[in-house]
């Protein structure tokens, strides 16, 4: 009788358990998330946690590294309130060239920068709403 | 495939470097039977302590210190094996059921960090760089040429070192050592009272489903303090409940100093709640006078050894440049006013809805005074509680920035880190629901 009560009452504490697992998991979406782990390589998935064009404009950045196989460092001036993503070029080399990117280009606003913010002095080489990579003329 | 054996290995090389034999158990906490979790929490704060003193010895495009962690890993890999075959050999080998269920929570909580791999605004302008500049391969004279450089570095140094300690180098595998530590602080406060797994499992669900939130893993500092205040907590308990310890300056004392110092030198707040912190262990009555005066002359020292290497580096030693640039003592009411005290009881209160540790804080120490008085943690923790709002209404009252903002965009994270302080009332109450059979008839 008793190791029958003791075999229930852990069954009880097993369900406990299983349930709040299951919580957890279903509140942070485990599932699908550790379908994109799978499914989805670390470059996509950190693009996919910010915008395309937009604030960081990470998927930019990665379009244009990929597209232009660049493989040095590009000055980035961001002309939205948002932090300056130059890290993502962290491990390419440094190098000099008249190559520049404007992420959310607003010529109203205000940075601090050293580089013209009149378009017409570069050439655009790609475009996605307001986030140009460009050659200075 | 490869990234979920990545983070599997990840959880094996930082269970190897914070493992510690038998001996510094014993030394350390006098605990001749650490399980692996009493090891992996006094190895951890070992850890810190060694990869601080280590950033000091490493200079640019030098990999010494790198080989220095290799003979590390290697001496504590071989500590363990002989561990486990001395327990194999006497047919003590176990599964440990706690711990299994932590690296099932650091494999849960991992999937969602390599999902969430938004870094923080600050954590990008400022810890970031700094972790960067140990990337590129430059030591910690180059930190001077960092945004923000009155602030501490360790936190990034330990994200550096952890990734780069890793399969695929990926920077997020840097912050798993953050989590890492939070796994680690909440299991061991769970565990200061003697309760069956299956209610310290329970116990660790609830604090868990409490404070876990993804965003405190990107790249802020604040979950590092947060972490290591719980640690702070649970060894100021072990040593007022062993009344040994509180007679003589115990090796206890030793791990709360070099624990203390971890906290300095991570991030500049992290002063201030030590002080809040031994301000309320030194006004207790019980505690040697002796002990008193060496802990404060030895947080002293460590204060003036931070100012002394931050001076040394070329850093910049203001706390928080710039905040408090325009404070003058003939200003002190235009700072101190009626309406600026309501903004920030305003948001305190906001916060602290957001922050269910404050609520519960509250609810605990009003239910411990008013039906355990004899109970001595009462006093010292209350007394921490209002520290801690006395450390808020000051820290943003005198602020030179616009106050609302200030408010808006940093009050819950300094919040959050204090919070750390008063995690561990938790499971005190559920022993003083234990004690006092509230429990019974449920």
């Amino acid at each position: 009788m008793s190791h029958k009560l003791l075999k229930k009452k852990n069954y009880l504490k097993f369900m406990v358990f299983v349930i709040l697992t299951l919580i957890m998991f279903v509140q942070m979406n485990f599932f699908k998330k550790i379908y994109f782990v799978f499914t989805r390589d670390y470059e996509t998935r950190l693009i996919k946690s910010y915008e395309y064009c937009g604030n960081e404009s990470i998927g930019f950045l990665s379009n244009v590294k990929k597209k232009f196989q660049i493989d040095h460092k590009i000055p980035i001036v961001n002309y939205a309130n948002s932090p300056n993503s130059s890290w993502y070029f962290n491990d390419l080399k440094d190098k000099k060239d008249k190559k520049i990117i404007f992420l959310n280009y607003n010529p109203n606003y205000k940075v601090d920068t050293k580089y013209s913010k009149n378009l017409e002095d570069y050439k655009v080489l790609h475009q996605h709403n307001n986030c140009y990579l460009l050659d200075i003329r | 495939m490869i990234e979920i054996f990545s983070i599997f290995t990840q959880l094996f090389i930082i269970t190897i470097f914070c493992y510690v034999p038998t001996s510094i158990c014993l030394f350390l906490k006098s605990n001749k039977n650490p399980d692996i979790l009493n090891r992996l929490e006094i190895g951890i704060i070992l850890n810190l302590f060694v990869l601080l003193i280590l950033s000091f010895s490493l200079r640019s495009g030098s990999n010494t210190i790198y080989y220095v962690l290799i003979i590390i890993f290697l001496n504590n890999l071989l500590f363990l094996s002989k561990d486990i075959f001395q327990k194999y050999k006497g047919q003590n080998l176990r599964i440990d059921y706690i711990f299994l269920f932590f690296i099932f929570l650091f494999f849960v909580f991992s999937i969602d960090l390599s999902n969430n791999l938004k870094i923080g605004w600050d954590a990008q302008n400022y810890w970031l760089v700094k972790k960067l500049v140990f990337t590129n391969g430059g030591d910690f004279f180059d930190l001077k040429n960092t945004p923000r450089n009155d602030y501490p570095y360790l936190g990034s140094f330990v994200w550096h070192i952890y990734s780069k300690f890793s399969i695929l180098r990926y920077e997020y595998f840097g912050r798993l050592f953050y989590l890492y530590l939070f796994l680690l602080s909440i299991f061991s406060v769970a565990s200061i009272i003697k309760i069956k797994n299956f209610e310290k499992v329970m116990l660790i669900f609830v604090l868990i489903f409490l404070i876990y939130k993804i965003d405190l893993f990107n790249g802020y500092q604040e979950i590092l303090n947060f972490s290591l205040l719980i640690l702070l907590t649970k060894i100021f308990y072990e040593i007022f409940t062993n009344k040994l310890s509180i007679k003589k300056f115990d090796n206890k004392f030793i791990y709360l100093l070099i624990l203390i110092n971890s906290i300095l030198w991570i991030k500049s707040e992290g002063t201030v709640l030590i002080a809040i912190f031994l301000l309320s262990m030194v006004l207790m009555n019980q505690i040697n006078f002796k002990i008193k005066i060496i802990i404060t002359l030895v947080f002293i020292s460590l204060l003036l050894y931070k100012y002394y290497i931050f001076n040394f580096i070329g850093l910049s030693h203001e706390i928080q440049k710039g905040n408090y640039e325009y404070f003058k003592i003939y200003d002190f009411f235009d700072f101190v006013s009626f309406s600026r005290i309501i903004l920030v009881v305003k948001y305190l209160l906001f916060y602290s809805l957001n922050n269910v540790i404050y609520i519960l804080t509250i609810f605990i120490l009003m239910v411990m005074t008013k039906h355990d008085k004899k109970n001595i943690f009462i006093l010292p923790f209350s007394l921490m509680f209002i520290l801690g709002l006395g450390f808020f209404m000051s820290a943003f009252l005198f602020t030179s920035f616009p106050l609302k903002w200030v408010l808006w965009v940093s009050l819950d994270r300094v919040m959050f880190e204090t919070s750390g302080l008063y995690v561990i009332l938790v499971p005190l109450f559920y022993d003083f629901l234990k004690r006092k059979k509230f429990l019974d008839n449920i």
